[in-house]
């Protein structure tokens, strides 16, 4: 954290640049084959403007953030409830952020974050 | 229901129970998944190699592939996880769940399936709701 566990206090953060090598890297250990994560053309058929990153590359930056900041005990009792509200292009550089809403119990609103500042994912973790 | 047919729209029903699916939570998959999202916190505890809580998403998310081949194009609108216990390396899971809801919102086509997945010595490790998008046009499959 960069302050004590109180309201309004920030989580560090952690970022991650998610290109190609890590779609292809996360597709395989998830034996996930949809190919618009893959292919432009398979993407532009549905609308996005070229391939997009699997939504939990980045649901998973946010629970790195949550055990480096939580420890022990998120990996042990954690919820998190995420929301999808944008595709994260692949080639984008994503940072996973949280700011404590409540204490007791602990409430942390998250937020994963495109480079120009468009959530990609929000919701809020407790424990 | 065998993972050769492919998931369509008309195939899903509300009330239709998942699994059970094993998925073995190898040294091999939580170090590619580890490297993949660079993420490297907590890799022990007490002694007890760990995965990230994030990895769950695979088991989760084939359990519903092993009962229909994946569908091209359909993508994640919202994801809960409830984490009970610590996700050992080395673990063999075991993942069952139900299709809770179909619905339509704004012309698109969700599908909730809700999921639990124990360890092999019993213990619940987490519980999981998964809200997908269902595509509406054809992408044609990778070979």
């Amino acid at each position: 954290m960069t302050g004590p566990l109180q309201v309004g206090a920030e989580l560090r953060p952690v970022t991650l640049t998610v290109d190609g090598a890590v779609v292809a890297a996360y597709g395989d250990a998830g034996r996930d084959p949809n190919p618009i994560h893959f292919s432009d053309q398979a993407a532009q058929a549905l609308g996005f403007p070229r391939a997009i990153a699997h939504g939990m590359i980045s649901g998973a930056l946010l629970s790195r953030m949550l055990t480096r900041n939580l420890g022990a005990a998120w990996v042990t009792a954690g919820q998190l409830s995420l929301r999808f509200v944008a595709p994260v292009l692949v080639g984008s550089t994503v940072t996973a952020r949280g700011v404590v809403t409540a204490v007791d119990p602990l409430v942390v609103a998250v937020r994963a974050e495109t480079d120009d500042g468009t959530a990609v994912i929000v919701g809020t973790a407790q424990l | 229901m065998s993972s050769d047919t492919v998931l369509t729209w008309e195939l899903l029903t509300v009330g239709e129970r998942l699994g059970p699916y094993r998925y073995a939570c190898t040294a091999d998959v939580v170090a590619r998944f580890r490297d993949a999202v660079d993420d490297h916190e907590l890799e022990e505890l007490d002694g007890v190699a760990l995965a990230p809580p994030a990895l769950l998403t695979f088991p989760f998310l084939q359990l519903v592939e092993t009962w229909y081949a994946p569908r091209p194009g359909t993508v994640h609108a919202r994801q809960d996880f409830t984490l009970l216990a610590p996700l050992r390396v080395g673990a063999d899971l075991t993942v069952t769940g139900v299709l809770t809801s179909m619905h339509l919102r704004r012309g698109r086509r969700y599908y909730e399936v809700q999921a639990s997945a124990s360890d092999e010595r019993g213990v619940e490790v987490a519980r999981s709701t998964t809200l997908g998008i269902y595509p509406d046009v054809d992408v044609e499959r990778q070979p």
